[in-house]
């Protein structure tokens, strides 16, 4: 006759299998904000929050990023900036550009705005994929 | 005899590729909206034929900053900002507005105010150059008919 206190690790092994699988995909908006002042950069901003809703939407371009493990995707995204940087150029930019030239001065303010969209972001041990749902 | 045969050939040939050989969906227009090419100064949107807009934004590194890398980070991101709105305005147009100020026949102030905003899809960096603090990139933006559609 089996015991039942030894079931117990496998019925944990398979409830943590399954919370992980359920983990391992998650939906996050992202966002991006860069203000430049007479051709420096004078704010940079990114935001990144987990969907509260699951996205809808066809899965477009995808980023594969390198990643610590138990790495926030925030981190990830910030140690990989350049990278994720060109791949949100691709999609849509807004931008907006004010100057002002007077007999002193020329003052210029660019501010380049990357609207917030849901992504799909897959975690793995090294790597984590961002695809963008639209 | 001989001279005149290969004369006579090379001639029709040269005629052949340069008439009937090549279409003229084939060529597309590719040049820099501002006229450097000299075959291509005032370049239109067709529906055969599509338009390429190059652009050279410019940015500098704040001056103070916690490594190099970081410099030529935050050069590139300011010149892409300009990059884009340097698109903007030729694609959209800019918004121009002046105002003088006259004090008994003297100009005593002259401002003008531009202004642009727009969204754009589709630019892509085609060289980055950091020299002396000031990062360079050349933007490009494809325009056809097909991309305006979607």
């Amino acid at each position: 006759m089996r015991n039942r206190t030894r079931n117990r690790p496998l019925i944990l092994a398979a409830f943590q299998i399954i919370s992980a699988c359920t983990l391992i995909g998650d939906d996050f908006l992202i966002g991006y904000r860069v203000t430049t002042k007479n051709s420096a950069v004078q704010t940079e901003k990114l935001s990144v929050s987990k969907s509260m809703t699951p996205c809808t939407g066809l899965k477009k371009n995808s980023l594969i990023l390198s990643r610590q493990s138990n790495e926030l995707l925030e981190t990830t995204l910030k140690n990989n900036e350049e990278e994720f940087f060109t791949f949100v150029t691709h999609q849509t930019l807004h931008v907006q550009s004010h100057q002002t030239i007077n007999l002193q001065a020329h003052n210029s303010i660019e501010t380049l705005t990357l609207p917030t969209h849901c992504y799909a972001v897959e975690f793995n041990d090294d790597t984590a994929t961002i695809t963008l749902l639209q | 005899m001989k001279y005149s045969l290969a004369l006579a050939f090379i001639l029709s040939a040269s005629f052949l590729q340069a008439g009937l050989l090549s279409s003229k969906d084939d060529v597309k227009v590719r040049c820099v909206y501002s006229g450097t090419d000299g075959n291509c100064v005032e370049p239109s949107l067709t529906a055969t034929h599509e338009l390429v807009i190059t652009v050279f934004g410019q940015g500098v590194a704040p001056t103070v900053t916690s490594s190099p890398a970081q410099a030529y980070a935050l050069a590139k991101r300011a010149a892409m900002a300009d990059g884009y709105r340097q698109i903007a305005e030729r694609v959209q147009g800019v918004h121009v507005e002046g105002q003088d100020f006259v004090k008994n026949m003297m100009l005593q102030r002259s401002t003008v105010r531009t202004s642009v905003e727009a969204m754009v899809r589709g630019a892509n960096v085609m060289d980055t150059t950091f020299k002396d603090g000031l990062c360079e990139i050349e933007l490009e933006i494809v325009l056809s008919y097909s991309r305006l559609s979607k």
